[in-house]
């Protein structure tokens, strides 16, 4: 089945110049990149969730049933593809303005 | 094969050979012993049938005996060893070339620091002393450049070519090398400490958030790891597309393409992965394969949902049917052409939409409109007084029927959706006509319950089988 490109960002590894660098330098640097974008999402995630429903959202969270889970949390972040691609970008250039 | 078809001729042999004696060495034939030519000559004769096939490849024998074929062999090996030193004076050459070409820079570089305004422009065209995202191209490249001779020189010399140095150059290529190596500490290093800062301030985020907050972060954090979140934030952190199969059913049901998210490459990884504390520590062959992908040009695949459908989703799956799965209400590729027709803006992230629709009609927007909250809690507080008028079937049809006529593809309307619980009015992004189009195609798993309000009419959705709905889900048009 074909499949369409949902989104695409341009490279970090090309944008902060870290091609030079060894493998397992990128990869330190990726995965600590990953966790921060992770974060951020996740911190937007919950700005989203009001106090009212915070409860009933750790209630959610707190169980078993994944689909239940899946479905709130796609009800709260409908748009989470974009997001993590604002993410990704606005991370890629606070990392190069912050680089001394 | 030419000279077999000459000897092949029977009519003048002595001259075919003169003609072949010529044809290798046509400048030295003067040189050529006349009389081995003549003796080889007559064992031709005395060899040669020309109706024997055979024969002929004997005579392939005796041209190898042939002097000026000897010599020619000879030649062959001066000039492949006049080739190799060429090559080798070659390598040379470019690689003083390389070397005068660093020395100059670094010549540059030491004249750059005793110059203040010079090297104010030199440092910055090689993308020192100044705020730099990296390396300048010039700069990249001579490191770059001069990385690979130095690997050139390695190998040359694990392979005992003898290419010397003079200790001069010697000298610039251990600094140069140097160079390379505290250009890539120094670039790691502030690449990493402007991460830092990064992450420092998203952890003062996270202290902020509220105890529940907090806890409800741990959770989703936990979730979004087993779901491979990282996968899909991974491959486009280093420029690889993500894609999605065209049928975005499970995406409704499952958090957008987190799930489906699996590049197949990665697949043993994954499995390891998921299975690691909090889920989110993406594992280095993960990242591997993502690099080995990149570099491949290939783009990251979301797989096909047969491969990720749990059993109850595939039940799930199964009672909805092909018709639901392709419905433009879960699939992700209908939103987004919606989006570029500006039909309809998301209205849980767009305020610009919001604004616009309370210009228009103020009831339109459940979200923002405070006055529609109102109404809608009036409303639902009717429903909870009151026992819960269920519509005939013949009603149920009536209702489709307004709800057709009243929308159209061009003329779309917000789906307001109410938390029983707490009350809370929130909008699920959705067109009425998406649903209708759902509801036509799953009559038997739909109710509609009706109230009339504010001049609206609030239509009630009961998911029957709890299929398409989790809750009651209101709308007004």
């Amino acid at each position: 089945m074909e499949k369409e490109i949902v989104t695409k960002c341009e490279s970090a590894i090309e944008e902060l110049g870290l091609d030079i660098l060894p493998e397992e330098e990128k990869v330190e640097i990726i995965q600590r990149m990953t966790d921060l974008v992770c974060d951020r999402v996740m911190l937007k995630l919950i700005s989203r969730i009001s106090d009212e429903e915070i409860e009933e959202a750790n209630d959610i969270m707190s169980g078993t049933d994944e689909k239940k889970q899946a479905e709130f949390l796609a009800i709260k972040m409908p748009d989470f593809l974009s997001v993590v691609e604002e993410e990704v970008n606005n991370a890629k250039k606070e990392i190069n303005n912050n680089i001394e | 094969m030419e000279n077999k078809e000459k000897i092949d001729n029977e009519e003048d042999k002595i001259l075919e050979v003169d003609e072949l004696s010529n044809a290798y060495n046509p400048d030295k034939s003067s040189e050529v012993d006349n009389s081995k030519i003549i003796e080889i000559k007559d064992i031709v004769d005395d060899k040669i049938d020309p109706t024997k096939p055979d024969e002929i490849i004997e005579i392939e024998d005796l041209e190898k005996q042939l002097p000026h074929n000897r010599e020619f062999d000879e030649e062959n090996k001066i000039e492949d060893i006049l080739n190799k030193g060429k090559e080798i004076k070659e390598n040379r050459e470019e690689v003083e070339f390389i070397i005068n070409e660093i020395e100059r820079w670094l010549e540059d570089l030491r004249l750059a620091k005793d110059d203040k305004n010079k090297g104010k422009g030199l440092l910055a065209k090689l993308g020192l002393g100044k705020k730099s995202t990296g390396l300048s191209e010039d700069y990249k490249k001579i490191l770059l450049g001069g990385n690979n001779i130095a690997k050139q020189v390695n190998l040359l010399k694990e392979n005992n070519k003898n290419i010397e140095f003079t200790a001069d150059q010697q000298e610039v290529l251990n600094t140069f090398e140097r160079l390379f190596e505290d250009e890539k500490e120094s670039l790691s290093e502030s690449v990493k400490k402007s991460i830092e800062k990064s992450e420092e301030n998203t952890a003062e985020e996270i202290e902020d958030i509220s105890p529940e907050q907090k806890k409800l972060l741990d959770k989703v954090k936990k979730f979004l790891g087993n779901k491979r979140v990282q996968f899909v934030i991974g491959a486009l952190i280093i420029g690889l597309a993500v894609a999605a199969p065209p049928t975005g059913a499970l995406s409704f049901y499952t958090l957008g393409l987190l799930p489906g998210f699996l590049p197949a490459s990665a697949a043993t990884s994954a499995t390891a992965l998921t299975s690691a504390a909090g889920g989110l520590l993406i594992s280095r062959e993960v990242i591997e394969a993502f690099f080995k992908k990149a570099k491949e040009g290939e783009v990251i695949k979301i797989a096909e949902p047969e491969t990720i459908v749990n059993n109850d989703e595939r039940e799930e799956e199964d009672l909805v049917g092909e018709e639901v799965l392709d419905n433009p209400v879960v699939s992700e590729e209908h939103q987004e052409k919606e989006i570029e027709e500006e039909m309809f803006d998301n209205p849980v992230v767009s305020e610009e939409h919001q604004e616009e629709e309370i210009e228009e009609e103020m009831f339109d927007n459940p979200v923002a409109s405070g006055e529609y909250q109102q109404a809608q809690k009036e409303v639902n507080e009717e429903f909870d007084e009151e026992p819960i008028e269920t519509s005939e079937p013949k009603e149920e049809k009536d209702y489709f029927k307004i709800i057709q006529e009243g929308i159209n593809e061009k003329d779309p309307i917000e789906v307001g959706f109410k938390d029983k619980r707490t009350g809370r009015v929130d909008s699920w992004g959705w067109r009425a006509v998406d649903i209708v189009k759902s509801i036509n195609n799953q009559p038997d798993k739909i109710r509609i319950e009706k109230k009339v309000a504010n001049g609206g009419v609030s239509l009630k959705l009961v998911d029957l089988n709890d299929l398409m709905f989790k809750k009651s889900d209101q709308f007004r048009v």
